[in-house]
């Protein structure tokens, strides 16, 4: 087999080049009209806050409209689920039905856990007290039907692949189902891991620069350097010492 | 180089299904299906497994796309 012809390496410096120098001038733009509407952008910034935690209650009621989307694709999963040992066909249509089910389940607890911060906030209870109320009574809604959903769904998987262990109600549910998957569904969890990693690492420098430009023209909470920065440096030490082991300490795989 | 595969071809002639494949070479039912789609490469193990299953050396069941237009 030939080898392939390698890259050649003078198009990406320049295009590293290019990249700091656009980055380097929409920083310096950015900073520029932050520092000239600076009191615009502050009162601007409390009416958006306002209306967010405002917007809390509404906001967790329509997490409910994911949950009922991935309650119809569970259901809608079960009809060709009872085909599926002799129909190859109506196998991979509830597995794919499924996989979206999960997705919107997985997805529903950070909105539920986001929307609840808000719909919690001193502000909004200071203001609102039955309001407050009746997203409390949202709130345990919806955390009992992500859960029981989230089990049915796992539940109504592993009878598609009976070889799949771990209880989902179990602290050890990850690693138990992650010891059951074959060499393709590993490798696939390493895969969507490994594009995760990558996309955090553009999404960490991305926020901790438009940080950097507010709060060079505005007066912002440390912790928000903090708290992202603690995240990004926990996200990349993860990383990287688990691959010191998985090399260094632990290499017969 | 794309790794060509006659699973289906030898699975149909031990009339055995995608489950039960892989339940004796202990993979899923979807990995059996994404190999016979070319879309999983098998590790050396697994691929040694499914030729022990059809009893046949393991280049009777994978082989190059390559080395076959050739």
């Amino acid at each position: 087999m030939k080898p392939k012809a390698e890259k050649k390496n003078t198009w990406v410096y320049v295009k590293f080049a290019i990249i700091i120098v656009v980055c380097g001038l929409f920083g310096a733009a950015c900073s520029m009209l932050i520092g000239s509407g600076f009191d615009g952008l502050s009162s601007l910034s409390d009416a958006i806050s306002l209306g967010l935690y405002r917007a809390g209650v509404p906001l967790m009621a329509l997490g409910l409209l994911l949950s009922a989307a991935a309650t119809t694709l569970y259901l809608a999963a079960k009809k060709p689920m009872a085909r599926a040992d002799e129909d190859d066909e109506a196998y991979e249509k509830a597995n794919r039905l499924l996989c979206l089910a999960l997705i919107l389940t997985t997805l529903g607890f950070p909105w539920f856990m986001l929307t609840a911060g808000l719909a919690f906030g001193r502000t909004i209870r200071a203001e609102s007290i039955p309001l407050a109320g009746f997203g409390f009574g949202l709130l345990i809604l919806q955390l009992v039907w992500l859960t029981a959903l989230q089990a049915l769904v796992i539940g109504a998987t592993k009878k598609l692949y009976p070889e799949k262990q771990g209880n989902v109600f179990d602290t050890k549910f990850h690693k138990d189902w992650y010891a059951s998957c074959d060499e393709a569904e590993q490798k696939a969890i390493g895969d969507c891991s490994y594009f995760t990693f990558q996309i955090m690492n553009f999404v960490y420098p991305f926020v901790l620069l438009v940080l950097l430009m507010v709060g060079s023209a505005w007066s912002i909470s440390a912790l928000w350097f903090v708290l992202l920065g603690g995240l990004w440096m926990m996200q990349t030490l993860t990383y990287q010492l688990r691959n010191y082991w998985l090399q260094h300490v632990k290499p017969n795989r | 180089m794309p790794l060509g595969n006659r699973l289906k071809e030898l699975r149909a002639a031990k009339s055995l299904n995608q489950q039960q494949l892989g339940q004796l070479v202990g993979a899923s039912r979807q990995t059996i299906s994404l190999i016979e789609r070319g879309d999983y490469n098998p590790s050396i193990t697994l691929a040694l497994r499914i030729a022990q299953v059809f009893e046949t050396p393991v280049e009777e069941v994978f082989y190059l796309t390559g080395e076959e237009e050739q």
